[in-house]
């Protein structure tokens, strides 16, 4: 028997309070249980350290007696991922948040993983800067979680994600050692870019404790319009010509319900940067849209849109939520992909895409609640075959607690899952991280 | 590696790529026995070429089979000794594996194979109104692999980032002559971002042999600005205030006094010879928003001391002075047998200290020291004349050289920018890196080449214990 599968059939609770309470590590209350349930199945324990230091401990502490963790920032995108594979522990970096360094000559920003994004963003405000990168949620998502969850918004389309940003990080291992890689500079290439290895990894690898990033200057202006159109086709007509006019679109999104009933497929297009710049595409815009209804907004206005944008398909209502990942040019075929499977399963669905990337996120609607298990696998069985036939992939981003263990929430057929098992074998070789969560069940 | 054993590979080699497809007379091997940097020179035992995936495949496994170690080559044009051979009879070049694969204007990408020029893809996506953004300055000359393998910027990768930005994925062949894909077509592939952590690996994780490019439009318009300076002083203090005011650039490139004579001499494109700094600000993006930017940096730079500031009248005219600025290297060659290109990077408001230091320090050690720069994000490139005959001189290029990295790190910086650690600068990692930052490096190094052969004894300091270092590396043969 290996050491780690040892490990697993006996973790040491009670050993592990008490080294715990050696090292004054602060405990969760029972309502935090409840705060980072993860698919209706509550940690053991909620860890609330207050410093790097006492990370490490903890995850000496949980190695000894066998505890598995999981790391997390306020728990507000837990449901990504397969559920844990074994009780665990919550570690949360909830109190450890401080802004190290903003450097606004040099656009740079340090912070320790538990700052949420918001706070951050309003931190860098004041400079007239901002972090490029716009999670769903900003106040409930710690700096460590848009990591560790690769979180993005439509924003992605000319911004990128946060793997574009981050250019450094410091990482406590499973093994309680507190590393680096990158720095403070925003080029650099000395040794190794593993920060960008802990980029969606769900903290299967480490525990993120502090982060460097690049900034940008908060552009001047906003405008927002949302675009109606017939049908797909019409859509795909002016996504085409969006594509090749003189603008430089801050996000391009598709929004459709399934089925359509012709006339609610929508392209929200948003433009920022200094006001002659977001005026003159405004008016480019209305050219490519002529004959069409078209609702512009700006200033206030559009930055509440751009929010409500951000946040909706995590706040939509749904038994079900993927996403697909697919050529931009794929978009039309997968959503016909939709429609005929709303139409064999009954079901309805909403779909908004970042449709410059070719990210599609579906929230599936059931009307019959009882039979939704043997719905859900077929779905995404079919949906995901669908994504593969156009040469994308497919990802269960959210479902009710009791369908998540018979989905295969991240598809099969990953090409360097042997490599990907290694990589975890050498940064958590005794399996503490966020035991199953990740692809291939690591 | 004795020459029984060389002869016996070159035979298996030759069975795989053809007779034509390996290098293994002295003469012809010279050719292979350094990059762009001159500092140290050793020339491989055998040099094949495949043109193929699997060709490298079938290569890598015989060398796997027969433990040889082996060194990946794209054009031989990186400045850190990235594929200098070092305990690495067989170098693997990827210079006939040059063609474009896939062009997809619709969905901006582009698949190539490593041995591709840098420029071709840019060149060949211009019909489509397309580009390939990152643009070292060797951009005539250097690889797609060699660009992935040290994550090289260029002046424009200011405003879009570096190669790592631009890369959606890779076909990897693994020191066992495994091939496996990294990434791909669409974005946010499930599971670990190990393109991620390949990109800027040094070639230490295996060759790629293809590699899925981004392309970017071509920007509506551009504006291209000379703003002339008394010193490098004041414009590295205008560089600064540029970068905090907010404007992004798609490029701020210096020039000091020394470079601007040589490509002046060079090229004749009328720069000011007794300017003391000249820097290209470039703007680039939707034609409505340049004007203003443009007069933005003009009122910095006027502010900051420039003396004189010119507009780029037409394209010919910026084609041009970027054409002087890429070749300002090769415009050295007028001063100085040699030269080494240091790459150090300081956050830009620490930009005229450093510059004052780079001075200071070439004072000291008697050495004529160029600066031609990626100014915008705090990356020198201190160019450390010298003429490798005298003995003295070079290590005192050497030694100079170290301390402009350490000053660069006291700011707050790095070591290298966009040039790679490679053998140059490995006993500089303990700077920046605790031993156990190294060991994880070290350790992910493994999970790709856990034998330990491909391009062996780079980045790592624990290199320095297992090979005779003495440098310059080259006495030992001379
Ligand atoms: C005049 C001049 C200007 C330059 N300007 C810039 C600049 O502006 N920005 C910048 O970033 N760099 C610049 N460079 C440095 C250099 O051009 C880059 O590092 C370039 O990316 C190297 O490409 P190459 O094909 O020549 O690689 P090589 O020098 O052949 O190799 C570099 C490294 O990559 C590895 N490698 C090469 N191909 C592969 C492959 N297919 N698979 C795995 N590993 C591989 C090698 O083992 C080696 O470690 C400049 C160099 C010169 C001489």
């Amino acid at each position: 028997m290996s050491r780690a599968s040892l490990v697993e059939s006996t973790p040491d609770w009670d050993g592990f309070d008490d080294d715990l309470r050696l090292f004054e590590v602060a405990a969760g209350t029972s309502t935090d249980c409840v705060r980072f349930t993860i698919d209706g199945v509550p940690p053991e324990r909620v860890l609330l350290p207050n410093s790097a230091e006492q990370v490490c401990r903890i995850l000496q502490i949980a190695t000894a007696r066998g505890v598995a963790l999981v790391p997390a920032g306020f728990g507000a995108h837990l449901g990504l991922g397969a559920p844990p594979g074994r009780p665990y522990a919550v570690l949360s970096l909830a109190s450890i948040d401080a802004l190290l360094d903003h450097q606004p000559a040099n656009m740079t920003v340090t912070t320790q993983a538990g700052m949420s994004v918001a706070e951050l963003q309003a931190a860098v405000a004041g400079s007239g800067q901002w972090l490029p990168v716009e999670p769903p949620l900003p106040a409930a998502t710690s700096v460590g979680g848009l990591i560790s969850a690769d979180l993005s918004g439509p924003s992605r389309f000319s911004q990128g994600t946060v793997r574009d940003l981050l250019v450094g990080i410091t990482v406590a291992r499973a093994d309680g050692t507190l590393v680096k890689s990158g720095g403070r500079v925003v080029k650099n290439v000395a040794g190794y870019d593993l920060a960008k290895l802990y980029c969606g990894a769900l903290g299967t690898l480490g525990v993120i404790v502090e982060a460097t990033f690049k900034l940008r200057a908060l552009p001047a202006a906003v405008a927002v319009a949302r675009v109606a159109c017939s049908d797909m086709a019409v859509a795909r007509e002016l996504l085409e010509r969006i594509r090749t006019a003189p603008v430089e679109p801050h996000l391009i999104e598709l929004l459709t319900p399934i089925p359509s009933a012709g006339g609610d497929c929508v392209i929200v297009v948003a433009f920022r940067g200094s006001r002659e710049e977001v005026a003159k595409q405004q008016e480019t815009l209305r050219a490519l849209a002529h004959g069409k209804t078209m609702e512009e907004r700006v200033g206030d206005a559009a930055a509440a849109a751009l929010a409500e944008l951000r946040d909706a398909n995590v706040r939509g209502e749904a038994f079900l939520k993927l996403k697909a990942s697919l050529l931009p040019t794929e978009l039309p075929p997968f959503v016909s992909a939709l429609e005929d499977a709303s139409g064999e399963h009954g079901l309805t669905m909403a779909v908004q895409a970042h449709a410059g990337n070719g990210i599609v996120r579906v929230r599936v609607h059931h009307p019959n609640v009882e039979d939704t298990g043997g719905s859900a696998r077929a779905l995404v069985e079919q949906l995901r075959a669908a994504a593969a036939a156009l040469g994308g992939t497919l990802v269960v981003e959210q479902v009710a607690p009791d369908l998540k263990p018979g989905l295969d929430v991240w598809g099969g057929g990953i090409e360097a899952l042997p490599l990907m098992r290694r990589i975890k074998e050498a940064l958590d070789p005794g399996g503490v991280l966020s035991p199953g969560r990740f692809v291939g069940g690591i | 590696m004795s020459f029984m054993t060389t002869s016996r590979l070159v035979g298996w080699l030759q069975d795989i790529v053809g007779n034509d497809g390996v290098v293994s007379h002295p003469t012809e091997l010279s050719v292979y026995d350094c990059d762009g940097y001159t500092l140290e020179k050793s020339a491989p035992d055998v040099v094949v070429l495949p043109r193929s995936t699997d060709e490298v495949a079938a290569v890598l496994k015989r060398l796997q089979c027969e433990g040889v170690p082996f060194v990946p080559r794209g054009t031989g044009t990186g400045l850190s000794g990235g594929c200098l051979p070092l305990g690495a009879p067989v170098m693997v070049s990827l210079s006939r594996m040059n063609r474009i694969l896939e062009l997809d204007p619709a969905n901006r990408r582009a698949v190539v194979q490593s041995g591709v020029i840098n420029s071709w893809v840019s060149r060949a996506a211009k019909p489509h109104g397309l580009h390939y953004v990152p643009d070292p300055s060797s951009q005539m000359a250097c690889s797609i692999g060699g660009n992935v393998a040290e994550n090289s910027g260029g002046p424009h990768t200011l405003k879009y980032g570096v190669t790592t930005n631009h890369v959606l994925g890779v076909t990897l062949v693994l020191p066992d002559g495994e091939v496996v894909r990294l990434g791909g077509m669409t974005e946010d592939g499930p599971g670990y971002d190990l393109l991620g952590v390949t990109v800027g690996s040094e070639g230490t994780f295996g060759i790629v042999t293809e590699a899925i490019l981004k392309l970017q439009p071509l920007p509506q318009g551009c504006k291209t600005l000379l703003a002339v300076f008394d010193s490098v002083a004041d414009g590295s203090a205008a560089v600064s205030a540029i970068i905090a005011g907010g404007i992004v650039p798609a490029a701020l490139e210096m020039l000091d006094h020394l470079i601007i004579q040589a490509v002046e001499d060079a090229f004749h494109f009328g720069f000011p010879r007794a300017a003391g700094a000249v820097l290209i600000a470039e703007l680039d993006g939707l034609e409505a928003g340049l004007e203003r930017a443009a007069g933005k940096v003009r009122e910095v730079c006027e502010a900051n001391g420039a003396t004189e500031i010119r507009v780029a009248r037409d394209d010919r005219e910026r084609e041009a002075l970027w054409k002087c600025r890429k070749r300002a290297f090769g415009a050295l060659g007028r001063l100085a047998p040699n030269f080494c290109c240091q790459d150090g990077v300081v956050p830009p408001n620490r930009l005229p200290e450093i510059m004052e230091r780079v001075a200071a320090i070439g004072k000291a050690y008697d050495l004529r020291i160029g600066n031609v720069f990626h100014a915008g994000d705090g990356n020198i490139h201190p160019i450390l004349l010298y003429d490798e005959r005298d003995r003295d001189e070079t290590e005192r290029v050497v030694a100079a050289g170290r301390e402009i990295l350490r000053e660069c790190v006291r700011l707050g910086g790095s070591l290298t920018g966009e040039h790679g650690i490679g053998v140059e600068k490995v006993a500089l990692m303990p700077l920046i890196f605790t031993p156990d930052d190294l060991r994880t490096m070290e350790a992910v190094r493994a999970v790709f080449d856990p034998g330990d052969r491909c391009n062996p004894n780079k980045i790592f300091p624990s290199a320095e214990e297992r090979v005779e270092v003495r440098t310059p590396r080259r006495q030992a043969a001379m």
